[in-house]
């Protein structure tokens, strides 16, 4: 059972990863990362917004961040969800930071399930 | 123009949003872009229409301000492990080699006058794992040291590749040595490393007064 599955019982759907023609993440700056899930057309950004599946509290639990760290916000006009968290590690390029562009942290977000 | 690229509705809203923390509001030396209205229109299968899009005046221009503090000298090592027992027991030969190096230095450099990172390319690399470990087929190692100077880098990068390479944990068969080197030789400098210290939004009464030109005629 991988982390996801037991972070999203019983979830049923289909992946976001699947869903979406772009799923990414990078820095805002230095101390922000931010996801960008672009769906490919109006029918298909409605649906995962109108499931109520990516809130805060559920950001929350895939990076370990209190939910008040999670920003969601829905763009319309680009049938887009953007999500941004702070860098709870060292900022980017610190020693110790792993990923210096926050290019390769959207992995968490590819399992989630949108009915 | 290059006839195979395309620009579509999808290309355009990723780069509005690119490296952005919020989809509809950034901003700019001269104010905020409000793309809150913004429509994205496809015009054929190559061209795309955006309208609705503004800039408000936020009073006075503002200039992003960064900086950075030396944190001290940069020194890495990159190996690969296979050995099955080794890639299980990486978290033990760790733990004995920050010991060891700690013990070398002993009246040379304190714990704090030096960092000493081990990240495992194929375990957990790039992002902490949630539970149990994977015991992948190969691990790639990079060891990093930090000090205050290049040479104390050096010195402790090569007592902890060493110790590494040499390092006892329990079970071990293959007693010649923990890693493989790609690299002879095995040590990179990395030179000054730095983190931000400075990074503000600064209002300003004349962006320009800021970035002075000097022209010169040279022919």
């Amino acid at each position: 059972m991988d982390a996801d599955t037991r972070i999203l019982p019983n979830a049923r759907g289909e992946r976001l990863y699947d869903l979406a023609e772009v799923l990414r993440s990078k820095n805002a700056g230095p101390l922000l990362i931010t996801f960008d899930v672009i769906l490919p057309d109006a029918a298909t950004y409605r649906r995962v917004v109108e499931s109520e599946v990516l809130t805060p509290e559920l950001i929350a639990r895939l990076y370990d961040l209190p939910p008040a760290d999670v920003q969601i916000m829905a763009f319309e006009a680009a049938n887009a969800i953007k999500i941004t968290i702070p860098r709870t590690g060292p900022t980017s390029g610190a020693p110790g930071d792993r990923d210096v562009y926050g290019a390769q942290q959207h992995v968490p977000l590819i399992d989630i399930l949108i009915p | 123009m290059n006839l195979d690229m395309r620009l579509t509705p999808t290309s355009v809203a990723a780069h509005m949003m690119y490296e952005q923390p919020d989809p509809h509001h950034f901003f700019e030396p001269e104010g905020m872009v409000d793309l809150e209205r913004s429509r994205i229109v496809s015009l054929d299968p190559r061209r795309v229409k955006v309208t609705g899009s503004r800039l408000v005046s936020t009073g006075k221009p503002t200039i992003k301000l960064e900086g950075v503090k030396l944190r001290g000298y940069r020194t890495i090592t990159i190996a690969g492990m296979t050995d099955p027992r080794l890639i299980r027991s990486v978290d033990e030969v760790e733990k004995r080699v920050r010991d060891g190096v700690a013990r070398l230095v002993q009246g040379t450099l304190r714990p704090e006058d030096y960092e000493l990172r081990f990240i495992y390319y194929g375990r957990d690399g790039v992002r902490p794992i949630r539970g149990a470990v994977a015991h992948p087929h190969e691990v790639g190692i990079v060891i990093e040291a930090i000090a205050a100077t290049q040479q104390a880098a050096n010195t402790v990068l090569s007592l902890a590749r060493s110790s590494f390479l040499h390092g006892y944990f329990d079970g071990r068969k293959a007693t010649a040595g923990n890693l493989a080197f790609p690299f002879s030789p095995s040590d990179f400098e990395g030179g000054p490393v730095y983190e931000f210290t400075i990074y503000h939004v600064m209002e300003v009464d004349d962006p320009d007064a800021l970035f002075p030109l000097d022209i010169r005629e040279v022919a």
